[in-house]
Parts: C-alpha cells; sequence; structure tokens
C-alpha cells in the first residue's frame, strides 16, 4: 500500500448518479431539469401517494448486472427525514437496511496494475430540490424540477488507498453509467456527483477519523480535495492532535476544504419503512429482460475491444479509447470484422472532426463500413467532405476518374487556347496553372485539379 | 330515507344544503363557502344524474378528503387557507354513482381525537345530547347523519374514528378491509391503518353502497390499494357468532350488562355463539398509538411554513427557529402530543425497542384475530367501553384514558378486518353501538351476515 509521509490512506466514495428515466421515480413528471410541470407528489400535496416507476428500477438492475451485484428479488423503501427547506415532504424516500443491490465491483487499470473495487451496496432514492441563493438579495429560492427524480447511490468500501485510485474508480462508474445509457454522466450540471470519505492512520490494520467532503464538480477537483485532506490530516496528526469527525465542502476556487456549519449532533433521520410503498418484487423475468436490453457487459467488452485494437498496432490514449467505447454497440462490433480504416476513423478522424464540426450529421454504420473499405486518404478526404459541408453522401465520394463529358470540355479547353498549350508543353508553369483554371472555371465541381493534370502534360 | 329507495328531489338537495348553514351541532364547516356554489349545482345533476344509483341521495364529507375547490384543512389552522386542488378517489366514485355533495363536515384536528374537540375550528355536538360529545374524529361526519343533516356521510377511520361516532351518535359506521377504498385524496394520518368509511343510519344503507361497487375496484394511485373485486355474497339460514367471554369479565358493569343482552338476543333468534380469544386485545392500544404516532409524526413532517401553513412574522434568520415557530403555532396541542411521541419512537435508541417491538405484536395481534375469526362468520363485541361522553366529563381525562378507550377499535384497524358498529345497545337512552368484524376482504359478507341478523332491530 502506498504511504502518505507516515500514513497509510483509507478512501470510500458515494457516488450519486442521476438516472436517465423520462419520468421521475414516484410520478409521471417528465424528467428534465427545464421542466416546468409538476406533479402534486413532488412538492409533497397531501393525499398524493408514491406510485413507483419501471424506468429507474431497470436502470438499477442494469448497473447490478454490469458490475456483478447481488440484484435483491425484494426489496424496500424507507423514509429518511430531516427538516429542509430543499425537502418539501420532511422526508427523503430512500433505501437503508434492504437495498436493491448488493455488493458488486468495478475493475481498474492503475499504472498498468489491475485491481478490483468493491462495492459495498447501491440503492435508488428521490433526489431534493436545488437551493437556489443568488437569484434574489432577500431570499433563497428553491427549484423544485429536480425533486423527486430517480438517483441511484453507489457507495463503495472503504478499500481505495491513493487519490489516483479514487479518480480511476470514479472515472470507471462514470464511463459504465453513461455507456449504459443510464445517466448522461453532465458532471458539471450535477448529473454525476461525488462525495468522498477519507481517514489517515499510521497502522494499515485500523482506520482513523473519517471526514467527508461534499461538493466535488469533476475528477480533477476530487484529486485536489483528496490530496489536500491528506496534508491537512496529516499537519493535525503530526502535531499530537485529533482530527475531528466531520463534513467538509470542497472550495473549487482555492482548492481546499472548508468545514460545514458545525451540527454538535450525529444527525437524527428516524428512518422508518415507507408505509405507503409496497415492497420492490423483481423476479427472473425482469432481470433477464433487462439483460437482453442494455449493454450490461460493458467491462468484459471493453477489455476485448482494447485487446483488438492493440492487436491491429492501434495506439490509443485513454481519452481516445473512453470515446471510442461511446459509439453505440454494434459499430464496434462492425469494427472486429473490417479493415485498420475503419478504427482510425472512429478512433482519430472522427473525433478531431466533430470537435471542429460539432453541429456535424451523425454517421450511419453503412457509411461507416464505406469508408473503411476505402484507402486511408480517400476515406479521410470523403469523410471531411461530408462532416465539413452540407454535401449529400453521395457526392462526398472521391472521384477517381473523369466521364467523358468532361474530358471532352478539357480537350475544347485546349483546343481554344492553341498558344498557351503550346508554351505549356515547353516547360511555362504559369501557363499550366492559367489552363488548369480555365478547366476548373468550366467544370466546376465535376473534376479535382488532380484528375484535370493529366491531360495537360 | 334509505340510499336504496330514494326518490329524487331538487327540494330535498336545497334543504339539505340549507341544513349546513343552520346545523345546531358543529357539524359542518366551510358552509358559507360552498352553499351558494352547491345550490346552483343542484339544476344540472337533476338533469344529467337521472340514471345513476345514488340518484337523490346527499353526502357529507369528513373535512380530510379533498374535494376539488373547496377548503379542505383537515380541521387544523396549518391548512386553514388551503383548497384542494384535485378530488379523492372515493369522493370522486361516490359523485359519479350519483352522490350529492352537500359540505364538508368537522373533526378531530388531523383526525386525531376521539371527540371531536381537538380542532380550534370547534367541537362537534351530539345530536340526542348535546351536552355529549358527537366523537371522533368523524364527530361531524356522524353528527350529520344521526341529525337527519344529510342522508349518508363519509368519514375516516384509522383507530376506530368512524365506528366509535356511529356508536356515539346511536347510527352506522363502517370500516372496509384496509386497501378496499382507496386513499387517494384522503390527507393521511397513520398511512398504514388510514382507511375511508360510511356513516350511515341503517346496515342496509352500507349494503347498497357495496352493492353498486364502490369498493369494486384498486385505483393505480394508491399502490396499497386492492381489488375486492364484484358485489357477491352467499346466502345462509344459519349464523356462527364469535364473542368475547373475556371482555364480559373485564368491562364496565353496564357495557358488560348491555354486550350480554343482545347476545342473549341474538341466540334466542337460533344464531350459535362460539368464545373466542384475543389476548393481545388488551394491549392493542399501546400497540396502535406506538405505530399511530410514528407514521403520523412522518406524515406531517410536510407542513413547516414553507409549502403549506402561514409565515408568523419575520423570519428570524434560522430556518429551524422558524420551522418550530410555525409547528407550535398553527398545531393543536394533541397534535403536537402525537408528533413528539411518534418522533421519539422513531429516534435510533427507541426504535428497535418501542417500534420494533410495535410491529411484531402487530403480526401477533393480526393472527390472533384472524384465528378467533376462522371458528365463526364474524365477531361481535361492544364498539366503545362507554356511552358519548359528556364534555365535563371529558375535561377530567387524561390523554392516556382517552387513548386506552380506543382499545376495542384499534385492534381490528391493526389486523386491517372489516368492522361495522351498529346501534343494537343504549345504556339509560344513551346508544352503544355494537362492532361486528369479519375476515379481509369479506368486506360483502359481513355487511350481508349482519344485515340478515339485525333486520328489523335497527
Amino acid at each position: 500500500m502506498k504511504k502518505f509521509g507516515d500514513y497509510y490512506v483509507t478512501i470510500g466514495l458515494e457516488i450519486h448518479v442521476a438516472l436517465a428515466t423520462s419520468k421521475k421515480l414516484f410520478s409521471t413528471t417528465p424528467n428534465t431539469f427545464q421542466s416546468d410541470t409538476l406533479t402534486w407528489f413532488d412538492i409533497g400535496v397531501p393525499g398524493v401517494l408514491p406510485v413507483l416507476e419501471r424506468e429507474p428500477v431497470e436502470m438499477a438492475v442494469a448497473f447490478g448486472l454490469a458490475t456483478q451485484s447481488d440484484i435483491r428479488h425484494v426489496s424496500y423503501f424507507e423514509r429518511k427525514h430531516y427538516f429542509y427547506p430543499d425537502l418539501p415532504l420532511g422526508y427523503q424516500i430512500t433505501q437503508q437496511e434492504d437495498p436493491i443491490l448488493w455488493g458488486g465491483s468495478v475493475p481498474i487499470r492503475l499504472d498498468g496494475v489491475d485491481k478490483t473495487i468493491a462495492i459495498e451496496h447501491s440503492h435508488l432514492e428521490c433526489d431534493a430540490a436545488k437551493s437556489v441563493h443568488d437569484a434574489s438579495d432577500d431570499y433563497t429560492l428553491i427549484d423544485v424540477s429536480r425533486v423527486a427524480s430517480p438517483l441511484l447511490e453507489i457507495v463503495s468500501r472503504p478499500c481505495m488507498h491513493s487519490p489516483e485510485e479514487a479518480v480511476e474508480y470514479a472515472k470507471a462508474v462514470h464511463r459504465l453509467v453513461v455507456a449504459l445509457g443510464i445517466c448522461d454522466g453532465k458532471l458539471q450540471e450535477g448529473s454525476f456527483r461525488v462525495d468522498a470519505s477519507i481517514s489517515l492512520s499510521k497502522d494499515p490494520s485500523r482506520l482513523g477519523t473519517r471526514v467527508e467532503c461534499k461538493n466535488i464538480s469533476s475528477f480533477s477537483f476530487l484529486k485536489a480535495a483528496l490530496m489536500h485532506e491528506i496534508t491537512r490530516q496529516s499537519d493535525i496528526l503530526d502535531d499530537g492532535s485529533s482530527v475531528v469527525m466531520e463534513t467538509r465542502l470542497f472550495d473549487e476556487t482555492h482548492g481546499v476544504t472548508r468545514s460545514m456549519r458545525s451540527k454538535e449532533t450525529v444527525a437524527e433521520y428516524r428512518y422508518m419503512r415507507d408505509p405507503d410503498i409496497p415492497a420492490l418484487v423483481i423476479d427472473e423475468t425482469f432481470i433477464s429482460d433487462v439483460q437482453q436490453r442494455y449493454a450490461t457487459d460493458f467491462f468484459d467488452f471493453r477489455e476485448h475491444l482494447i485487446a483488438h485494437v492493440s492487436q491491429r498496432g492501434l495506439i490509443l490514449s485513454e481519452g481516445q479509447i473512453e470515446l471510442l467505447c461511446a459509439y453505440p454497440r454494434d459499430v464496434l462490433l462492425g469494427g472486429f470484422t473490417s479493415t485498420d480504416v475503419y478504427w482510425k476513423t472512429l478512433a482519430y478522424w472522427l473525433p478531431d472532426l466533430k470537435a471542429r464540426f460539432p453541429e456535424a450529421r451523425s454517421l450511419t454504420l453503412e457509411q461507416l463500413q464505406t469508408l473503411g473499405s476505402m484507402d486511408a486518404s480517400a476515406s479521410k478526404t470523403m469523410l471531411t467532405t461530408y462532416i465539413s459541408s452540407e454535401t449529400p453522401w453521395n457526392e462526398c465520394q472521391p472521384m477517381t476518374s473523369l466521364d467523358p463529358q468532361w474530358v471532352a470540355v478539357i480537350h475544347e479547353v485546349l483546343q481554344t487556347h492553341p498558344e498557351q498549350c503550346d508554351k505549356m508543353r515547353h516547360g511555362d508553369e504559369k501557363m499550366k496553372h492559367f489552363l488548369m483554371g480555365q478547366c476548373m472555371k468550366r467544370l466546376k465541381k465535376h473534376a479535382t485539379p488532380a484528375l484535370i493534370l493529366p491531360y495537360l502534360v | 330515507m334509505s340510499l336504496r329507495q330514494t326518490t329524487a328531489s331538487a327540494e330535498h338537495l336545497a334543504l339539505d344544503i340549507s341544513k349546513t348553514t343552520t346545523d345546531p351541532f358543529g357539524a359542518f364547516w366551510h358552509q358559507k363557502t360552498l352553499a351558494p356554489t352547491l345550490l346552483s349545482r343542484i339544476d344540472p345533476y337533476m338533469a344529467t344524474y337521472e340514471k345513476t344509483p345514488l340518484y337523490g341521495c346527499t353526502m357529507g364529507v369528513k373535512d380530510l378528503f379533498m374535494v376539488q375547490g373547496t377548503p379542505t384543512t383537515a380541521g387544523s389552522r396549518m391548512l386553514s387557507d388551503f383548497i384542494a386542488p384535485y378530488t379523492s378517489t372515493v369522493i370522486q366514485t361516490l359523485m359519479d354513482k350519483g352522490a350529492f355533495f352537500t359540505g364538508k363536515t368537522s373533526m378531530d384536528e388531523f383526525a386525531m381525537g376521539s371527540f371531536s374537540n381537538t380542532s380550534s375550528f370547534g367541537r362537534t355536538l351530539c345530536p340526542w345530547d348535546t351536552q355529549r360529545s358527537a366523537g371522533g374524529s368523524s364527530g361531524g361526519s356522524a353528527a350529520a347523519v344521526a341529525g337527519g343533516l344529510v342522508d349518508f356521510a363519509v368519514g375516516s377511520d384509522t383507530g376506530g374514528s368512524v365506528r366509535q361516532p356511529a356508536s356515539f351518535c346511536g347510527i352506522v359506521g363502517f370500516k372496509p378491509t384496509y386497501g378496499a377504498l382507496s386513499r387517494y385524496g384522503m390527507i393521511p394520518y397513520a398511512s398504514s391503518l388510514d382507511q375511508a368509511g360510511f356513516l350511515t343510519k341503517t346496515v342496509d344503507d352500507v349494503r347498497y353502497l357495496l352493492e353498486v361497487g364502490v369498493a369494486e375496484h384498486r385505483d393505480v394511485r394508491d399502490p396499497t390499494s386492492i381489488d375486492v373485486g364484484p358485489y357477491e355474497i352467499y346466502e345462509k339460514t344459519h349464523h356462527t357468532i364469535g364473542y368475547l367471554p373475556h371482555l364480559l369479565e373485564t368491562l364496565p358493569t353496564a357495557i358488560a350488562a348491555e354486550y350480554q343482552r343482545v347476545l342473549d338476543g341474538w341466540s334466542s333468534q337460533g344464531v350459535t355463539l362460539v368464545p373466542v380469544e384475543i389476548p393481545l386485545l388488551d394491549h392493542a392500544a399501546d400497540i396502535y398509538y406506538i405505530i399511530a404516532c410514528s407514521e403520523a409524526s412522518s406524515n406531517l413532517a410536510r407542513y413547516q411554513g414553507v409549502y403549506y401553513g402561514k409565515k408568523i412574522q419575520e423570519s428570524s434568520g434560522d430556518y429551524f427557529e422558524d420551522v418550530s415557530l410555525v409547528r407550535s403555532t398553527y398545531f393543536g396541542t394533541e397534535v403536537q402530543r402525537r408528533i413528539l411521541l411518534g418522533s421519539f419512537m422513531q429516534s435510533s435508541e427507541q426504535k428497535d425497542v418501542l417500534f420494533a417491538r410495535a410491529r411484531q405484536l402487530r403480526k401477533a395481534l393480526s393472527s390472533e384475530i384472524e384465528y378467533a375469526l376462522s371458528h365463526c362468520d364474524f365477531l361481535m363485541l361492544p364498539t366503545v367501553p362507554m356511552v358519548a361522553p359528556r364534555w365535563d366529563d371529558i375535561e377530567h381525562m387524561t390523554p392516556h384514558e382517552i387513548y386506552l378507550s380506543d382499545y376495542l377499535t384499534v385492534g381490528f384497524s391493526l389486523a386491517g378486518v372489516p368492522a361495522i358498529s351498529v346501534p343494537l345497545g343504549s345504556i339509560e337512552g344513551a346508544p352503544l353501538g355494537m362492532q361486528c368484524v369479519g375476515s379481509r376482504f369479506k368486506d360483502y359478507q359481513l355487511v350481508e351476515d349482519v344485515y340478515t341478523i339485525t333486520k328489523g332491530l335497527v
């Protein structure tokens, strides 16, 4: 285990994944952050009851299958009570004693070494509303569009021992949920939130005092927050003092964690099984249905893919691998029987062009296969034309020869310019350019200079 | 006027609406707001609802039920400005079947109370003796029916809130199997116990309401609701009734004597009486109050003055202080008491002690009741161990005494079984209800059997 000065570091992550369902967890409100329609359940109108939607449960099961978690056939929802304006019901509906998923693991690779990070459990819960402090001088406003949206909370075991390991794990989970289609992965918009717990100890077999860090909105901030905590806690322990068990907020601007206003007592949430919600029962039919519709073999397939492209001699960075894995499964499968050009298109050229032309049209599998069947430069040319212009696909095809009618036009141009032709044949480059220009003027898009050239010399 | 045979007339509807405004029992609230609108609905209703089974029947609705556009306060100042944005399923079903809504009836605050005296909007008087309470928490619904102000009324029964007022007022009160009627649109008190119930003059009226299909279908908007299915009963010529000898020994003398008298009367009619035991019944009130207060403290957590309730003054700057002030101002004493008890029961130290034990005992009690019911068609016992109490006497009762007085009804709420209180007894002129309890989902058969036996007696 890596040591930081005198200390061993233990890290656990709680990741909140905003599930990309069409409706919320317990109501039929559309699940978009811009939604301006609410149903009464969201704001706790009395007498309205929670009715569990199917899609969030499917997505949780998909995650469970992909991480080889134990999918509970019977699980329960509980109420977690606290008073705060962002919680209209005065309680959050979550799962505590009997969550839907137990255990599971996520493979990571760090410094060339493969490791498995264990998950403690994962559960479904409702999101809270959002407090908006800076929209008004006199009031804090509550944005209720997010309340009661479905979240999947993934709680890891405290089994990571360096900030790098924690970041790799977070990235792996991020990749997975995006590839499964259960989350849009937009950290800045709050779709994927990471809370980190960290403790230091001189004795690797005993855990030190745990500090929780919240308000981490990117992977680099996660690393920064953990590094800062290691320094901060080391200093305290070196002095002979004790670390206070507390929750701290990460300050992005300064790269440090700050203590939250202290609460003297441990929170009393009065967890109670929700009497309005019957037990969540999942049978084998449900699970196999999910297995067929979601890419739950993500980790295995990813390894397979990486092995395949490196066999072909393509060197890909982590970023390029991520981009590659984001393609639909049938596109990637198409590559296994295709050419190197196909992979280069997917891994290098297409991402580059998409970055320059973000509004560009997407390619179909057929189009990709056509590109894959051409030589590299022709393929690249065609791709560039298609992405960078409005040209229809058929017309992007690079020309390999001229139609006789256009050849006739070239001959006509040469015949009407006998003097220039003569000078050109005696080596006058300027005349060659002039005649080239004349031909291009007449032929326009029906020819390229490369195709005209043979007829001039 | 029986629900089955009502001949509809606009005069009857108008008269019952006007009765809500002259009501001497404190049975109706919001009359001034509602009466004009309701009067204007008479003509369109008479034209449209002719073919419905409840055509011409007037209906009072406990102020716990959402009826779109009406003030719906649950008897609390916390919701004194609240107007229902939708209608509860039970009420909508009844209205679709032709029931004509004439007003919101009074109740104990958030259905917490036994004498319709915990709401700060006023108490409800017992029609046959206004020096006495109409009972609670559905006191208004009971008084409205007993006082002849309305043909029938809808109440809610969590621990006896329909049965007990029926007993006190000398009418019929029915609580169905838990889940038989949708809770969508009922302001929740204790979610695993709340059920809508009916207050009527006769058993046949309850029978008719069930016949016309009020309980037939489950509601997708209430995940705890169940399909009871279409109305089906079978005729019996002979009945076996379970009774509790233990109660004959432990109840106050007058109550026990009245119980014995009714039993003797049935026996002489040819009913077979079978003694049964429900040992945990003596502890039913303890079990009930632990569970009900816990669920109540959770269901009332939403009232903080942000989404519901009014602001008192300028904010103190601390959110929690503001919330405390709103809740201690706008909740009455009884509601505060139960929220505190419930929060205590749910705290991490107590949860595994009191609450966990209460849940286990609830299961045990339910098994005992099921077992007792397996030996008979239904059980019969007094609904309440007292007649309607005088207001003076209520002043001297401690909260604990009041809670314990529910023990005969709460047990059957905990078990989720159907029960109906029928005014078969009386003590010195004061009505005493007898409670008939059936097996879960056998609501239709229970009411049919009770009807058959009590035909002519009520």
